[in-house]
C-alpha cells in the first residue's frame, strides 16, 4: 500500500531522512519508535504529501506521489492523519467531525449519518453539539480519530497521538486505536506507547537519526533486540 | 476664539436639525467608502490567501512592496486613477472621471495594499498545524484558504475596518477623481476642504464632527474585535 524507496529528506541542511527503503502493506499496524528527532513524524508528512521527499520516491497504492497538487489532493483524500495536537476549528463537534466530508462535497445526510456512525465509534455519541473548545484533550483528541475514520480512509496515520494528553486520558485514545487495529485498519503510528506498539502493531520500527537502525515483530523487537542502539534505547523507555 | 465657538454651535445646529445638504454628504461619502471596503475585501483577501499559501519567487519582495504601500499617498493612487479613466486614458471610454464610480475604484486602489496586508498577518497568526491539518483532510488550496480565513476571521475583519478608516478619511483621491462636484460627488473631506477654503466654518466643522464620529465608531468597532 505504502511504499519508500531510498528516501532522503532535508529541511536545509539539517538531514531527516536516509536512504529510507520499506513497504507497508495492506492491514499492517506498522508503529514507529525512537527517540525524537530520529525522522519518524517526516515519515507520516511524506506519506500524507504534505512534504516531498528530497529524493528518492515515495509510493501509495502504486502510484508516485510526485504529482500535480491537484492530484495530491485526491490521494491524501483516500488517507486520514491523526496529529499530535488535534486541531479544533471554531463550531461545534459535528462541525469538526464533519469538515472532512465537506470538502468532499458530501451530501448533507450522508454526512450527519457519517458523523454519528464515526462519533459512536469512539465513543461520544450524543457530543455532536458540544463547542469543541469546551473538550478535554482526551475528547478532542477523539473528535480528531472520529475527523478521520468519518472519511472513511485506506490508511489511517497517527503521529504520537496520545504525547500531548494527560495520563489518565491516553488511556481512552489507545483504547479506540487497538478497536481499529483489531478490525483490520491499515495504519501508521509514530508513537512512545511500547504497550500500545506490543500489544497491536503488525511490525515494528525503531529509528535513529533519520534511518532504520532495526526491525521486526512486536515480542523480537521488545524481548530480544539485536543491535546495541536498539538495546540502549529500550532500556531506557521500558524503565520509565 | 468665538468664530471657533459659534462654528461649534452652528455645527451642532446642522446637525441636530439634520440639515438635508450635510446628511446627503455623509450617505454619499458611506456608500463610497463601503462599496470601495466591499470591493477591496473581495479583491484583497483572496489575493491575500493565495501569496500567504502560495510559494514562488519573489515572495518576499512582493510583501515588501505591499507593506510599501500601505503608506500608498491618496494623491498618486488619485493620480493612477485620474490618468486610467481620464478620456485619454486606456479606461476613458466608461466615462468614470468624476463620478462616484470613478471615486470608489480610487479609494479600491487606495486600500487593497493595506488590506492584503492585514490578511496576510491575520493568516500568519494562524498556527501551521492548523493548515497542515485542513490540508491533510483533502481541502483544496480553495477549501484551505477559506477554512483558514474563517479561522483568522477576527483578525481580518480588523483589516477590514482599517481598510474603510482609511478609505473614508481620504481627500487626495476623492477631490482628483470626483472633483467635488455638489450634491454628485461632494463628500466629507472634499467638502471640509472647500468649505474651509470658502470661510463656512461652522459647516466644516459639522461634518468635521461627522467624519470624527464615525472614526470613532470604526476605532471601537477594531477595539472590540481584537477583544474577542
Amino acid at each position: 500500500m505504502i511504499e519508500f524507496s531510498h528516501v532522503d529528506k532535508s529541511f536545509g541542511e539539517k538531514v531527516v531522512l536516509r536512504d529510507l527503503t520499506f513497504r507497508v502493506e495492506k492491514g499492517e499496524i506498522f508503529t514507529l519508535i525512537g527517540p525524537s528527532g530520529s525522522g519518524k513524524s517526516t515519515i507520516l508528512r511524506l506519506i500524507n504529501l504534505l512534504d516531498d521527499p528530497s529524493s528518492g520516491t515515495v509510493s501509495f497504492d502504486g502510484q508516485d506521489t510526485a504529482v500535480p497538487n491537484r492530484e495530491k489532493v485526491g490521494m491524501r483524500r483516500r488517507m486520514a492523519m491523526v496529529f499530535q495536537k488535534p486541531m479544533a476549528i471554531r463550531g461545534n463537534v459535528y462541525d469538526n467531525v464533519a469538515i472532512g466530508l465537506v470538502f468532499r462535497k458530501e451530501k448533507g445526510a450522508g454526512i450527519k449519518n457519517r458523523v454519528s456512525e464515526a462519533l459512536a465509534l469512539v465513543g461520544l455519541s450524543g457530543y455532536e453539539e458540544r463547542k469543541a473548545s469546551t473538550l478535554s484533550g482526551g475528547e478532542l483528541q477523539r473528535v480528531a480519530i472520529a475527523r478521520a475514520l468519518a472519511m472513511n480512509p485506506k490508511i489511517m496515520l497517527f503521529d504520537e497521538p496520545t504525547s500531548a494528553l494527560d495520563p489518565e486520558m491516553i488511556k481512552e485514545v489507545l483504547d479506540v486505536m487497538l478497536a481499529l487495529a483489531n478490525e483490520g485498519m491499515t495504519m501508521v503510528v509514530v508513537s512512545h506507547e511500547m504497550g500500545f506498539a506490543r500489544a497491536a502493531a503488525s511490525r515494528v520500527i525503531f529509528m535513529d537519526e533519520g534511518r532504520i537502525v532495526e526491525q521486526g515483530q512486536p515480542d523480537q523487537l521488545f524481548d530480544a533486540p539485536k543491535e546495541e542502539r536498539t538495546k540502549i534505547f529500550l532500556s531506557k523507555v521500558l524503565q520509565i | 476664539m468665538n468664530d471657533i465657538v459659534d462654528g461649534f454651535v452652528q455645527a451642532f445646529q446642522l446637525i441636530v436639525s439634520l440639515d438635508p445638504e450635510v446628511l446627503g454628504i455623509t450617505a454619499r461619502s458611506l456608500e463610497i467608502s463601503l462599496a470601495a471596503t466591499l470591493i477591496a475585501s473581495l479583491i484583497a483577501i483572496p489575493l491575500g490567501g493565495l501569496i500567504h499559501f502560495r510559494e514562488f519567487g519573489g515572495k518576499s519582495g512582493v510583501i515588501t512592496v505591499i507593506q510599501t504601500l500601505y503608506a500608498l499617498p491618496t494623491v498618486l493612487a488619485g493620480l493612477l486613477v485620474f490618468l486610467l479613466i481620464s478620456r485619454a486614458g486606456p479606461l476613458g471610454f466608461l466615462g468614470l472621471l468624476f463620478t462616484p464610480a470613478g471615486m470608489i475604484i480610487g479609494q479600491t486602489v487606495l486600500v487593497i495594499p493595506l488590506m492584503i496586508g492585514m490578511t496576510l498577518i491575520a493568516l500568519s497568526g494562524v498556527k501551521k498545524s492548523i493548515r497542515d491539518e485542513v490540508v491533510s483532510l483533502g481541502a483544496t488550496e480553495g477549501q484551505t484558504i477559506l477554512t483558514l480565513v474563517k479561522e483568522a476571521r477576527f483578525a481580518i475583519l480588523g483589516g477590514i475596518i482599517l481598510g474603510f478608516g482609511r478609505a473614508i478619511s481620504e481627500v487626495g483621491a476623492a477631490m482628483m477623481i470626483g472633483g467635488n462636484i455638489r450634491g454628485y460627488t461632494r463628500i466629507l473631506t472634499t467638502a471640509i476642504a472647500l468649505e474651509t477654503s470658502q470661510g463656512n466654518i461652522p459647516l466644516s466643522i459639522a461634518l468635521g464632527i461627522i467624519l470624527l464620529a464615525i472614526a470613532m465608531v470604526v476605532t471601537t468597532g477594531l477595539y472590540l474585535i481584537q477583544e474577542r
